[in-house]
């Protein structure tokens, strides 16, 4: 089956085209980050109203990228949740009408199973599997006993990993969004320069604390530097910031694995495309002898060819048609 | 000429097949929190019950604001995604002029006024002569009694804003010679704006990504930590 996905969950508006669940015929991603750099975050209504201007075109380039017309496409899945509320909302319409006016079944995708299945786009992964999606919005370690049966083994207690990094790249005043820039200039820090708490590490759940460490942060730089943080220590701020985040999420999800006697683990969501993430958690599941399934860097940011993936598993030809479809806001999974 | 018209620009959603300037059918929600989960349904059942095939359309016209940030969204999303699947062009007509369209009487100005909430009217003044509307002011957003106080002559209020705040505006518009068309006839209707688009706006028709939302306000910018 050829699907069409489509993503609108918050800055990106994505769509793409998926053969048979396995093979990406074409993947678009339209980032809207530099009209929200200048507010330091995502300013919803300013997302909703690109995403707008956004969704005809994107469509457009997803099906001239894989060589197809709108007449190839045997179904559409289209994030349903979680996410801004007028950006899905976008979405949401223009898939149903998409899909009513071409009479081919359509399906809503909860977006953090869209991420969850983003990993199997690239290779078979063990089943069951110990899956961590870590972005701006979530920080959540699964238990995957097979597609469409998840189970929630632990989350963050407040802040999402990769909200962690806007607010520290917004107190060091690097800009937005932190992630990207707080990795870069990682690269040249020491990041045992300053010792930050790894919140929950030693705490027997799985789940996660970040917004403590981000105020670890906040109080290091107002004593050490109440003039300011001098430009060459930015680097060891955000590399001992780094490791503190990277130690705990690699901790809490490598004992999951251990706890659930799994040797799988998969690793999905923006933050997933963070370098020494990636780098730490190669080095410990290795030590503990766990395989790791990382997810390329494209396909760990929000896009529409996990929407289609995790659509190829539900879409049928004899679905009726959801007319009454609606975007969630928020939607646990 | 055959053309579906979607309005979902207030808290009321319409839509209505017309053909050669006569209307088949027409469909009125109101007082509608989810125009998502009704708007494309009324669609069907208006294809449905008029018989006509979605591919025998030849234009789809959409209402295109001011309003409702949510409605716009839902309606404009609808009809790019219809408008786009069927290959069909697509016309974006502004809301207030579809208002202004349906106000009773004869010659004079008109003055479409949609409710923006915070005490606060979408509205712009229309000149009718015959047929002809003429936009004399932009669209534009402010308090609703400022703007009833700006008019400089008798004007026809007609519109959901002129009645959500006509306590506060009665007596000026009473001073100004005004009157206020009742609720029910101020309610945009797919009906008029598909007649409307076919006299003016059928020409500009174009690629449904053309069709861009008359927002008026602007976006409030501030930081949402909702996402979770």
């Amino acid at each position: 089956m050829i699907i069409l996905g489509i993503e609108t969950s918050c800055d990106e508006t994505a769509a793409a085209i998926v053969s048979n669940g396995s093979e990406i015929l074409s993947n678009v991603i339209s980032t809207q980050v530099d009209y929200h750099k200048k507010y330091g975050g995502i300013v919803p209504e300013i997302a909703s109203r690109k995403h707008q201007e956004n969704i005809i075109p994107v469509v457009r380039e997803a099906l001239d990228r894989a060589h197809m017309q709108l007449q190839d496409i045997q179904g559409i899945a289209v994030t349903q949740g979680p996410g801004l509320i007028g950006s899905l909302l976008v979405g949401v319409n223009a898939a149903k009408a998409i899909a009513y006016a071409r009479s081919i079944p359509l399906v809503g995708i909860n977006h953090l199973e869209g991420h969850m299945l983003a990993p199997h786009l690239e290779c078979d992964i063990p089943l069951p599997n110990i899956t961590l999606v870590v972005s701006g919005g979530h920080t959540n370690i699964y238990y995957m006993e097979k597609v469409g049966s998840y189970r929630l083994l632990g989350k963050t207690r407040d802040d999402a990993a990769g909200e962690a990094y806007d607010k520290v790249a917004k107190l060091l005043g690097l800009g937005y969004p932190g992630g990207v820039v707080i990795d870069r200039l990682a690269q040249n820090g020491n990041p045992a320069a300053f010792s930050f708490p790894r919140p929950m590490m030693h705490d027997a759940s799985c789940d996660f604390s970040f917004s403590g460490l981000k105020t670890a942060v906040l109080y290091c730089v107002k004593n050490n530097f109440p003039d300011g943080v001098p430009e060459n220590v930015l680097p060891d701020l955000a590399a001992s910031f780094q490791q503190a985040v990277v130690d705990s999420i690699v901790e809490k999800t490598l004992q999951a694995c251990i706890v659930c006697k799994v040797s799988a683990v998969a690793l999905t969501g923006g933050v997933a495309a963070n370098s020494r993430l990636r780098l730490h958690m190669q080095q410990r599941a290795q030590e503990r002898k766990i395989s790791l399934y990382l997810t390329s860097t494209i396909l760990c940011t929000d896009n529409a060819a996990m929407i289609a993936k995790a659509g190829s598993f539900k879409l049928a030809h004899d679905l009726p048609f959801p007319y009454e479809m609606n975007a969630i806001s928020r939607w646990p999974l | 000429m055959r053309i579906l018209s979607i309005d979902t620009a207030t808290p009321a959603a319409s839509a209505a097949i017309v053909d050669g300037g006569r209307i088949l059918a027409e469909c009125l929600l109101t007082g509608q929190k989810n125009h998502s989960q009704r708007l494309l349904q009324i669609i069907d059942r208006l294809f449905d019950w008029t018989g006509t095939a979605r591919e025998s359309i030849d234009l789809i016209a959409v209402s295109i604001g001011p309003g409702s940030f949510t409605g716009l969204r839902v309606g404009i999303s609808t009809a790019q995604g219809l408008a786009f699947a069927l290959d069909k062009p697509l016309a974006g007509v502004p809301t207030l002029e579809v208002v202004a369209s349906q106000a009773t009487g004869g010659d004079g100005l008109i003055s479409p006024m949609i409710d923006a909430r915070k005490q606060q009217v979408y509205a712009s003044l229309y000149s009718r002569t015959g047929s002809d509307l003429t936009q004399v002011k932009p669209a534009t957003v402010l308090d609703a009694l400022a703007w009833v106080e700006s008019l400089t002559g008798p004007a026809v209020l007609i519109g959901a804003g002129a009645m959500v705040y006509y306590d506060r505006i009665a007596a000026c518009a009473a001073a100004k010679g005004c009157s206020i068309v009742p609720e029910h006839l101020g309610i945009p209707r797919a009906s008029a704006l598909a007649i409307l688009s076919q006299a003016k706006y059928a020409a500009s028709a174009g690629r449904p990504e053309l069709v861009s939302a008359l927002y008026v306000r602007p976006p409030d910018a501030f930081f949402d930590e909702a996402k979770k």
